[in-house]
């Protein structure tokens, strides 16, 4: 079996990048995933409809982490409509997943930064 | 049934042939099933008992007198028996639920609704599994109660002299869990009830984690009321226990109203049905109750003082390997029942048991319902492995294996 726990992911898991309190941000969301306890606080900066910045605090599992990691790399500098667009399949593409490596009950830590991003541009509108 | 010998140590991997689940492979590797306390496998002797029941004597029970019902009937009153003998109670102090925590609603419904009070004091422990703390808040709630918590220490073990200190006259109800789902403790039930009655209180004990892996006597225990579920114990799900004193059961209204539970029905009232059956409202789980009396059956004839001594080993040895292995916490006291709460530092519990999980082994993470003691422990949730009677010395050794593989990776 493929292992989840690939260096890529342990690597964000362990040092994620954007990661940090964001002062004044234009917006900012909190999710959590009740079963992991994943808690994830997720600050964007946004002028004329475009992310500037995204940051995020929190504590969760490597896969929550590692997701939330790539995901505000991936987001810097894209218009708020993209975020909209944001996939499933994007996202485990990102992970360097096989969407079948990833078991139901831990798809929740996959998408809970883009659930969360989506969320904030919701806010926006 | 796999049953090499009688006494001495129990042979678990011959054991492991009666159980169609341990038989199959995770992950291309034959399944290390460690998570016992959550459920346990059920034997195929378990999965015939219901299955016969269905093929051969199927119908409801209490009400007719063809011969299918009175079959069903036989074997429904016949498990009440064997599982009533099982923790040295009569037959009739036995009531059946779907589980534990219906079992431990009952009573704070039957019991606790009808005889608390504003001023009264409802006594737990630290380490309470929801199933205990939640009814009995709600009780508190509509009562007027208080609920007081008894201190766990730095051990694991039951503060006694906290114990002490918080028991009083105003104590109507203490609650204690028998064994804890989290820790391994096992707490002093005899000596806790005795207590509990020199202050007029009524003891009630949960033996979610204890009835499954030691012999219990209701009576040498001295408690009010115990509960515990089929499903732990090697029986299926959807059927529990509820033993409690004949003399509180009788005074106590019942819990569910409707068919089976009456002697007598008018168009304004009714008359309720002897013990066990006024706890037992409309048609029972009667394939449960046979499945539950044939785990019973089978947990016997292995002998509960193996099963325990089996659980306890594997536990102790488990315990002193990762409170060995650095980057690795272990919680909960020396002595032990058959289960290890452990954390893995800068691993989260979920992605242990994913990572476990790529090898075939079984655990849990999470905070195991009992989301007060993981803040009391200052950790959010913990990983835990919990044995049974047909856990191998491979299994463990696998555990230890895959934990040791998880400290090189997350850290």
């Amino acid at each position: 079996m493929d292992s989840l726990y690939k260096q890529h992911i342990l690597d964000h898991y362990k040092d994620p990048h954007n990661f940090g309190e964001m002062d004044d941000p234009d917006a900012d969301v909190e999710a959590e995933n009740p079963s992991c306890g994943d808690e994830l606080h997720l600050y964007a900066r946004v002028a004329d409809e475009e992310i500037k910045k995204l940051t995020f605090t929190g504590e969760g599992c490597a896969l929550s982490i590692a997701a939330a990691s790539l995901l505000t790399d991936e987001l810097q500098g894209k218009d708020t409509d993209d975020i909209k667009n944001v996939s499933e399949e994007e996202m485990f593409e990102l992970l360097g997943l096989e969407k079948d490596a990833v078991s139901p009950m831990r798809m929740k830590c996959v998408l809970l930064c883009r659930d969360a991003a989506q969320q904030l541009i919701d806010t926006q509108e | 049934m796999g049953v090499t010998e009688q006494t001495g140590e129990l042979d678990a991997e011959t054991l492991r042939a009666d159980f169609p689940t341990l038989q199959r492979e995770v992950n291309d590797r034959r399944i290390a099933y460690l998570d016992n306390a959550a459920t346990a496998q059920k034997p195929q002797q378990v999965i015939d008992a219901i299955s016969d029941y269905y093929e051969n004597s199927n119908a409801n029970v209490h009400r007719c007198i063809h011969t299918l019902a009175e079959e069903a009937t036989e074997a429904y009153d016949a498990a009440h028996e064997t599982v009533a003998e099982f923790i040295g109670a009569d037959w009739d102090e036995v009531v059946f639920t779907k589980n534990a925590t219906e079992a431990s609603n009952l009573v704070a419904h039957a019991y606790g609704m009808n005889n608390l009070s504003d001023g009264d004091e409802i006594l737990l422990t630290a380490m309470e599994h929801h199933s205990m703390i939640v009814p009995w808040q709600q009780v508190a709630e509509k009562t007027g109660a208080t609920i007081r918590y008894v201190d766990v220490t730095e051990d694991g073990e039951l503060d006694m002299d906290d114990l002490t200190a918080k028991v009083s006259d105003k104590t109507a109800v203490v609650g204690v869990v028998h064994a804890s789902n989290v820790l391994g403790t096992v707490n002093p039930v005899q000596e806790i009830a005795e207590i509990a009655h020199e202050h007029d209180a009524v003891c009630i004990v949960d033996g979610a984690q204890s009835v499954p892996h030691m012999p219990i006597d209701v009576e040498d225990i001295g408690c009010d009321f115990l509960f515990f579920s089929g499903h732990k114990m090697l029986g299926p799900t959807g059927i529990g226990a509820l033993y409690g004193r004949e003399e509180l059961l009788e005074e106590m209204d019942p819990f569910l109203y409707g068919g089976d539970m009456i002697s007598r029905v008018s168009e304004d009232t009714a008359e309720w049905s002897s013990l066990p059956w006024k706890f037992e409202a409309g048609t029972p789980n009667v394939s449960g109750a046979i499945g539950l009396a044939t785990a019973v059956e089978y947990l016997e004839n292995i002998g509960m003082e193996r099963i325990e001594q089996h659980g306890r080993t594997l536990a102790r040895d488990t315990y002193d390997h990762l409170a060995d292995m650095e980057h690795v916490t272990v919680y909960g006291p020396d002595d032990r029942m058959g289960l290890v709460a452990f954390t893995v530092e800068n691993a989260h519990p979920h992605d242990l048991s994913s990572l476990l999980n790529e090898d075939g082994i079984a655990i849990r993470g999470g905070h195991h319902c009992a989301q007060p003691l993981s803040k009391r422990l200052g950790v959010g949730s913990t990983a835990r492995a919990s044995y049974y009677l047909y856990n191998t010395r491979e299994d463990m050794e696998r555990l230890e294996t895959a934990v040791k593989k998880a400290t090189g990776l997350f850290n």
